[in-house]
């Protein structure tokens, strides 16, 4: 097994232990940790598929969410606790989702697709923050700004009052 | 680099615990994390992708997944707060 590998099993595991106590922790602070725990270990795996501006934006996202859970921990603290009567429902729900991934997990398991991906050439820039913004300017900004605006226009009528509405 | 699917996997287990903890809670505030690691999720594909193909146009989409779910946790939060002050 090679060192790569390894590290992607390490960092998987401290992100799915992330995740589940970012769901089923108690606490707020404890579920903050947990995500916050599960965010950091998915930007190693940005890093590792060569995506580290990708991982800057998560990194930025950790922070952005970081001060919103913060603002929410006080609301928390005066949140009603979930309702016993759904709750076992919900966790049925849960369950079934969590043994729909197992079962696809085992099932694929002896069919594995071991693939790499595309050999770069070993002065690739694939990946950096100027490539990506190459990229985003040739191919994607004229469809991205009229989205955008299209968007403006919707945001400013649905909040505009109602006689000033076109 | 680790196969393609190792990190489908890490994807998929992410999206369904996200799923999970949406499921689970029922206070706005504790469903947030859940929603947020659903939408790691696929950006971790379309970087994966990307990086399978070549072309940097999923990293690119990446991107803009995880902005955008910086802008559901900063949205919700707002809301969570709004509707708790109007109690």
């Amino acid at each position: 097994m090679s060192f790569g590998l390894v590290l992607f099993a390490v960092y998987a595991i401290v992100a799915l232990a992330g995740g589940v106590a970012a769901i089923a922790a108690r606490g707020p602070r404890l579920a903050l940790w947990g995500l916050s725990v599960a965010l950091l270990a998915g930007t190693c795996a940005y890093v590792q598929v060569m995506a580290s501006a990708v991982a800057a934006v998560q990194l930025v996202m950790l922070a952005g969410a970081g001060v919103a859970a913060l603002r929410l921990a006080q609301v928390d603290a005066v949140t009603p606790e979930d309702r016993p009567g759904r709750r076992w429902a919900r966790i049925a729900a849960a369950g079934l989702g969590l043994a729909g991934l197992a079962w696809v997990l085992v099932g694929i398991w002896a069919r594995q697709y071991v693939w790499t991906g595309r050999e770069l050439p070993p002065d690739t820039r694939f990946g950096s923050a100027d490539a990506l913004a190459q990229a985003w300017s040739e191919a994607y900004a004229p469809a991205m700004a009229a989205a955008l605006l299209a968007l403006l226009v919707v945001a400013i009528v649905g909040v505009a009052e109602r006689e000033h509405r076109l | 680099m680790v196969p393609i699917t190792h990190t489908l996997y890490l994807a998929s287990g992410l999206f369904v615990l996200g799923l999970a903890g949406l499921l689970l809670r029922r206070a706005p505030a504790r469903a947030l994390p859940g929603l947020v690691l659903m939408l790691a999720a696929p950006g971790l594909v379309l970087a994966t992708f990307a990086r399978a193909w070549g072309h940097p146009g999923g990293q690119v989409f990446a991107g803009l997944v995880l902005a955008l779910a910086a802008a559901y946790a900063g949205v919700g939060a707002a809301l969570v707060r709004a509707l708790r002050g109007r109690d």
